[in-house]
């Protein structure tokens, strides 16, 4: 769970137990849940909201509750949520009276069934549950396993920006009355999600009145700054802030501040951690208000850094994307102006986050490109750079949308790509694709936990050929890929009739016109993507596979399996001989040609899933984060050499010191994956400052884009950077890598982790 | 591949190389080299075979490799109450048996023998970046030849060259090397990257093991043969940083003056590693310290107020 970055965090879980009660009481008055989730929006905001800091101009942090309302675990959890773990601890750690503890016990009780996690986990259907029995995979050995949260929702800002709140209330209110003179909902008032519902529209309007709450709450905390403050500056700033939290209240926004501000309260309201492309929804307002004379530039600097620094406080780090640049955005120009300002507040404010993402085009502007490029030399790892150019067409063969949809693609989160306020696709699931070729070599035996963990099948000894032995693997690969796919339907499903998510519905595309919640028939394109980890490893193994046992005869099946059952003590020369099977990642048709054909499998077999189960798609991503670190303590020894529980390839990253040959040859082996059926791939590169300040450097990363690069991740480090962070972390403390959809400060992570990632080649 | 191809022993092949040369490279590393300069920074290339490298930090004492030593070589030692690992290099004849026996990259062979059309397959890899800098104004890339001393496989060259006329080719040369050599790839080679050390010849055979008066004769070649050619000149602390050598290069560089840029390459002290590697023992007079950036620079600016010409520092 997050620690969110407030000067000075509640002491007691008052605030815990405020909720609680007001949730008892909305579940005994009402049955309809856009009315709970209104009672709940009014138990949780204010209240949640913290001061505003020295260093901000905008208002808005906020600490989250133990438990409370969410949509995604990074704020707590999905829906009506409770962090167990973390109540228990101030139940047995913390001060209080015996009324106080009474409390606490309380809600350990009230909530343990009826947290929307359990309440969704505990009715997951039983042929889903057969095949994917756990969604434990930090601490069990998994090939597949659900997760539970709705991720990665892109609300229209834009919209907000333009219309305001008073804009989205008449729209909403007409809705309302039209809903209300209908004579079906006289006759006979609709059930949620059916038909329009006037109830849901009266709660729209209710939480609105909320985020109004929001904007107020802060006037006099800002206004007692304005008169108090040391400076003038700062004075003039909380007056400018005061008036500007005013305003939104009952106008559009018509200045930057404003319409930052607006945006910051009413993510938190949803509460969400995307915040999408910021130069298209801030660009005109900036722009006006530059030309006018009302800021200069260091003032909407100091603003952008503002609004940067409270998504660095919500401190969730494979999250928190800001987008800029690309094809699609309403004002181009005004908006590649404004991408000057966002880069140059991305260079200098030196946290994790936002993950800040240049889509970028052939008629990117120079400077854009510069100052992005400026940015990554100087070690921020930002920003992350996707290719219009090869994405855009790809996506819409990938998603089966027209030019102007792909136009509008966000990769959320660790990267998975989905179109602004238009389409959900949250990723609910992951697939261990190394784990299953495990369990397709023993006959779907896993032999760290000793037990079927898949179907019963041939193993690798019984099969004649490659060929055959390969249809087995995909056999046990579709099972999993199948039952996911069902299960994301079912955990739409299931959510949407408890959760109605009011304040992001209001800001999807058609939603209000339907009176229908995002997960309950509001979204126009419900779509669902997978996670998939270990692609890279199995394809090595594969390559052993077919070189060692059936080409060259150098293994029997039983010699291989056996090598691998003992994780090779005393089978090293068996090992060394995998091992010196060619690796992904050299530009070696032999096993390059392998995971071409297995990426192509996995991502035709997931993409047939979406019409099969109802979903407008369904894809997968190949994203990276430190899952192929924590899944991979679960697998045993591989074919590709790779000893018991050390952790598999990150993303489509050769895998870890098996790229021989060098930058070259690693490009030549990426860019023959296709990108028109998932829905992300990630790319890694780091570089030492001294390459990447050399201009050749550009050149091959330029030239990488022209061929057909989607997209990329690029650390500038040093090898011995992390080496000395290792030794003396005390001096490293502000040293940020990338793993993939995640930044971390090098120092604060797992030993294992830390030691991955300086194995990986830096060039 | 054909019965008369010229063979070579290679000992790395670097991909993406910045440095040695205009535009994106690739650099091919020889192995074999008369001269025992004792700041080497490639002791695995002094001779023409291949040898065993064995890296003490990533052996893990799984004692595979004694087993699979047929000379006695990789032993198992008692030492105080626990076996640990050794080599002996006397015994060993550098067969590479052991690397099998290896996972964790500890033991390692460097050298593996290519003819001009198995290392054209290796460097096809590349060809599509070598074109990149010409464009934005970086120079050709292209291949260099390095190592060792390429020029003690002329023919190897020669017949590399004829296969694909069109990459641009550079070598990379200590000079030291037959003057047939530089003949026979006077029209196939496009650059010379040619190191100076040290001007007084007596000097050089102490600190390179042989005098200089064979590789200046070449480079009056070169130079007659109006051959592109950039002066490449190793810093060494304590050997060659001195005004003296400055004024040194100045006048070759004044007696040549068809070579338009130097290159200084500032001392580094990766070599050292390698040599603990190859078993070889330290030179004594070989300092343990990387040249100070700032004493690279001020040399740098001392030649060029001496020479005028173009000074770059690697």
């Amino acid at each position: 769970m997050n620690r969110w970055k407030v000067k000075n965090p509640r002491k007691d879980l008052s605030f815990e137990i405020a909720f609680t009660k007001a949730f008892r009481e909305a579940k005994r008055n009402h049955s309809h849940p856009a009315r709970i989730e209104l009672e709940c929006l009014k138990a949780q905001y204010p209240a949640i909201l913290m001061p505003i800091e020295d260093e901000d101009v905008l208002a808005g942090r906020i600490q989250f509750g133990l438990i409370g309302y969410g949509i995604q675990g990074q704020t707590g959890g999905t829906g009506y949520y409770i962090d167990e773990p973390r109540v228990t601890e101030a139940l047995e750690f913390q001060a209080g009276n015996a009324k106080y503890r009474e409390d606490l016990h309380d809600l350990l009780t009230f909530w343990k069934a009826r947290n929307t996690y359990e309440i969704v986990f505990r009715n997951t259907p039983e042929d889903i549950r057969a095949v994917i029995p756990t969604e434990q995979w930090k601490t069990q050995p998994v090939p597949a396993s659900p997760i539970i949260r709705m991720a990665g929702a892109y609300i229209d800002f834009d919209k907000l920006v333009r219309i305001g709140i008073p804009g989205l209330e008449k729209e909403i209110r007409d809705e309302l009355e039209a809903a209300r003179a209908a004579p079906s909902a006289r006759a006979a008032p609709a059930a949620p999600g059916e038909g329009k519902d006037p109830v849901i529209y009266e709660c729209m309007l209710g939480s609105l009145e909320v985020l109004k709450d929001c904007c107020r709450h802060y006037i006099p905390e800002a206004q007692e700054k304005a008169r108090t403050a040391a400076s003038e500056g700062r004075r003039k700033e909380m007056a400018d802030l005061a008036e500007a939290l005013g305003k939104i209240v009952d106008h559009a926004p018509t200045t930057m501040l404003e319409g930052l501000q607006l945006c910051w309260l009413y993510a938190m309201m949803c509460p969400l951690i995307e915040f999408g492309r910021l130069d298209e929804y801030i660009g005109d307002l900036y722009v006006r208000d530059l030309d006018s004379g009302k800021i200069g530039e260091a003032q909407a600097l100091k603003m952008v850094q503002s609004y940067f620094r409270l998504i660095d406080s919500l401190d969730c780090e494979t999250d928190g994307r800001v987008i800029v640049g690309g094809y699609g955005r309403r004002n181009p120009e005004n908006a590649d102006r404004f991408c000057l300002v966002a880069c140059e507040a991305c260079r200098t404010v030196r946290e994790i986050l936002p993950q800040f993402t240049l889509r970028f085009t052939s008629s990117t502007p120079k400077a854009v490109w510069e100052s992005a490029m400026r940015c990554i030399g100087e070690g921020r790892t930002f920003p992350l750079l996707y290719n219009d150019e090869v994405l855009v067409p790809g996506l819409m063969k990938a998603f089966d949308v027209d030019r102007a949809r792909a136009e509008t693609y966000m990769p959320l989160g660790c990267g998975e790509i989905e179109f602004d306020h238009y389409s959900f696709g949250s990723p609910n699931g992951s697939i261990g694709t190394l784990k299953i070729l495990e369990l397709a070599l023993r006959c779907g035996l896993d032999p760290v936990s000793d037990r079927y963990l898949s179907f019963k099948t041939k193993g690798l000894g019984d099969c004649a050929t490659y060929e055959e032995f390969v249809e087995v693997y995909k056999s046990h690969l579709r099972r999993f890929i199948e039952a996911q796919a069902k299960y994301e339907v079912y955990l739409y499903d299931a959510i949407g009739k408890i959760h109605p998510f009011m304040m992001v519905t209001m800001l999807y595309d058609g939603a209000i016109q339907k009176g229908k919640g995002i997960f309950a028939g509001g979204c126009e394109y419900l779509a669902g993507t997978v996670e998939l980890y270990g692609n890279v490893d199995a394809a090595n193994s594969l390559a052993a596979i077919k070189k060692l046992v059936f080409e060259d005869k150098k293994l029997t099946p039983d010699q291989l399996v056996t090598a691998l059952d003992n994780n090779f003590v005393g089978y090293e020369k068996e090992r060394k001989m995998m091992m010196d099977v060619p690796k992904y990642g050299n530009d070696e048709a032999y096993v390059d040609d392998i995971m071409a054909d297995l990426h192509n499998y996995l991502c035709e077999t997931i993409k047939e899933q979406g019409p099969k189960v109802g979903l407008k798609s369904y894809l997968c991503v190949n994203i990276n984060n430190a899952q192929n670190t924590t899944l991979g303590r679960w697998v045993g020894a591989t074919p590709d050499g790779r000893k018991a529980g050390t952790p598999m390839s990150n993303a489509n990253s050769p895998a870890s010191g098996t790229d021989k040959r060098g930058l070259t040859a690693m490009l030549n082996s990426i860019v023959k994956l296709s990108h028109d059926n998932h829905a992300g791939m990630v790319q890694n590169m780091r570089f030492t400052k001294d390459t990447w300040d050399n201009p050749k450097t550009r050149l091959l990363i330029e030239d990488y884009f022209s061929r057909g690069g989607a997209h990329a991740m690029i650390t500038v480090v040093g090898k011995q950077d992390l080496a000395n962070a290792m030794e003396r972390p005390e001096e490293y403390r502000d040293l940020i890598v990338r793993i993939g959809g995640l930044s971390a400060r090098y120092v604060l992570l797992k030993k294992d982790v830390q030691q991955e990632i300086y194995n990986r080649v830096s060039y | 591949m054909s019965a008369t191809e010229a063979k070579a022993w290679i000992f790395d092949i670097q991909s993406f190389s910045l440095k040695d040369g205009p535009g994106i490279r690739t650099t091919v590393f020889f192995k074999g080299c008369a001269l025992r300069c004792q700041w080497c920074h490639n002791p695995e290339s002094h001779v023409a075979k291949p040898q065993l490298l064995y890296r003490a930090n990533l052996c893990v004492g799984c004692m595979r490799c004694v087993d699979a030593c047929r000379h006695g070589a990789q032993q198992k030692v008692l030492v105080g109450s626990a076996f640990v690992h050794v080599l002996d290099r006397e015994k060993c004849v550098d067969c590479g048996e052991c690397v099998e026996s290896c996972c964790y990259g500890a033991l390692e062979m460097a050298g593996q023998e290519y003819t001009p059309s198995t290392l054209m397959e290796e460097i096809k890899k590349d060809l599509r970046y070598f074109s990149l800098g010409e464009k934005a104004g970086e120079g050709r890339g292209g291949l260099t030849f390095s190592g060792g001393e390429p020029l003690l496989y002329p023919d190897f060259i020669a017949e590399f060259c004829a296969l694909a006329p069109e990459i641009h080719t550079a070598v990379e040369t200590s000079g030291f090397a037959d003057r047939k050599a530089f003949e026979k790839v006077l029209d196939s080679i496009d650059l010379f990257l040619f190191d100076f050390k040290i001007a007084d010849s007596k000097e050089h055979e102490a600190w390179c093991g042989a005098g200089n008066s064979l590789i200046v004769s070449n480079l009056d070649f070169l130079h007659e043969r109006g051959k592109e050619i950039v002066l490449r000149l190793p810093l060494i602390p304590g050997v060659n940083d001195t005004e003296r050598h400055a004024r040194a290069v100045a006048q070759i560089l004044e007696r040549h003056p068809g070579i338009k840029r130097a290159e200084i390459l500032p001392y580094h002290t990766y070599g050292l590693g390698k040599q603990e590697e190859l078993g070889m023992p330290p030179y004594p007079g070989v300092p343990t310290q990387a040249a100070i950036p700032s004493h690279v620079q001020a040399w740098a600016e001392e030649l060029r107020r001496l020479a005028g010409t173009e000074v770059a520092c690697l």
